[in-house]
């Protein structure tokens, strides 16, 4: 019993930390899509803005803006990406439009 | 009253429903539908800011209210075509221009210019991000031209303000008649758009 556990321990030990993954999302008709993102620690997400007008990706709520993270403005089809270091959730919402938000749950 | 309470039903029914399997022809439904909600649009707007211009307050607050309930309409019949997600990010877009244009009543009942102009500038920027959300939901509807229909909407009704602040009542009901009139024009190809983009929900019967 005690040789298998100590197998099973070291086959965790090789496999180490889950690879950090990229996780793409879209802006397009004034939603961020998906509205609700759950990601693990280092995972980065990638916004793409799909509408003929600018948009940001902002974090936090509108008059709460918070200093996580912030894409200024992006035009149709620039892109903006973040990656995620913290355990934590994000409210997030276009600093341009402030009817459109979204959350990040970030897990270990 | 009654008759407001019926009307309101009526037209929030014909907004669910044209894309129901009973209706009668829904490419017809759907252009009445539009044509109605916007129509009404024009008009609780002029009626509202008739009332507050009039410091008729219970007036003004009944408007408002209906006012609301024609956006939350609308933002229903563009989440029956576009998605629900489409219908719930319409909405506050809407609701600010209707914010804008409460910014222009209540600077022209101060007589301030400054205000006024301010409100001007913002409904003039919110014609080009209606037409950026329609021309995404519906590519063919190209973001420029929807603007300047927008932009013709937003004169429209400035116009009207502009005649009731000045006491021209004659004046004000040409302007509002106008006003609703000039809806068709957003509403007809937004229905044409919509039935091209989706000919299996609107086919013609």
């Amino acid at each position: 019993m005690k040789s298998i556990t100590l197998a099973l321990l070291a086959g965790l030990a090789l496999a180490g930390p889950a690879a950090a993954m990229d996780v793409p999302a879209e802006i397009k008709v004034f939603q961020f899509m998906p509205k609700e993102i759950k990601i693990k620690v280092g995972d980065t997400v990638t916004w793409v803005n799909q509408d003929n007008i600018g948009h940001t990706v902002t974090s936090g709520k509108p008059g709460k803006k918070t200093e996580a993270f912030d894409s200024g403005d992006l035009a149709k089809g620039e892109s903006f990406s973040h990656t995620f270091t913290e355990q934590e959730i994000h409210d997030m919402y276009c600093d341009k439009h402030h009817g459109m938000k979204a959350k990040i749950i970030v897990e270990k | 009253m009654n008759f407001l309470k019926t009307s309101a039903f009526a037209i929030a029914l014909a907004a669910m429903s044209f894309t129901s399997a009973n209706a009668m022809n829904p490419q017809s439904d759907l252009r009445l539908a539009l044509n109605q909600l916007l129509s009404e649009h024009a008009s609780l707007a002029a009626s509202a800011t008739g009332a507050a211009l009039g410091g008729r307050n219970k007036e003004f607050k009944a408007a408002a209210d209906a006012l609301d309930m024609n956006s939350q309409d609308i933002a229903k019949a563009i989440g029956s075509v576009y998605g629900e997600g489409a219908g719930e990010a319409f909405l506050p877009l809407w609701r600010k221009h209707i914010g804008f244009f409460v910014d222009y009543t209540v600077a022209t009942a101060k007589k301030s210019k400054k205000g006024q102009k301010k409100a001007v500038n913002d409904l003039l920027a919110y014609a080009n991000d209606f037409g950026a959300f329609l021309n995404s939901a519906s590519p063919a509807l190209p973001k420029e031209a929807v603007a300047e229909l927008v932009k013709t909407h937003i004169v429209s009704l400035k116009d009207v303000v502009d005649a009731q602040a000045a006491g021209n009542q004659k004046l004000a009901y040409v302007k509002i008649r106008e006003a609703s009139h000039h809806m068709k024009m957003i509403a007809d190809p937004l229905a044409d758009t919509i039935i091209a983009q989706f000919p299996d929900k609107f086919p013609a019967k």
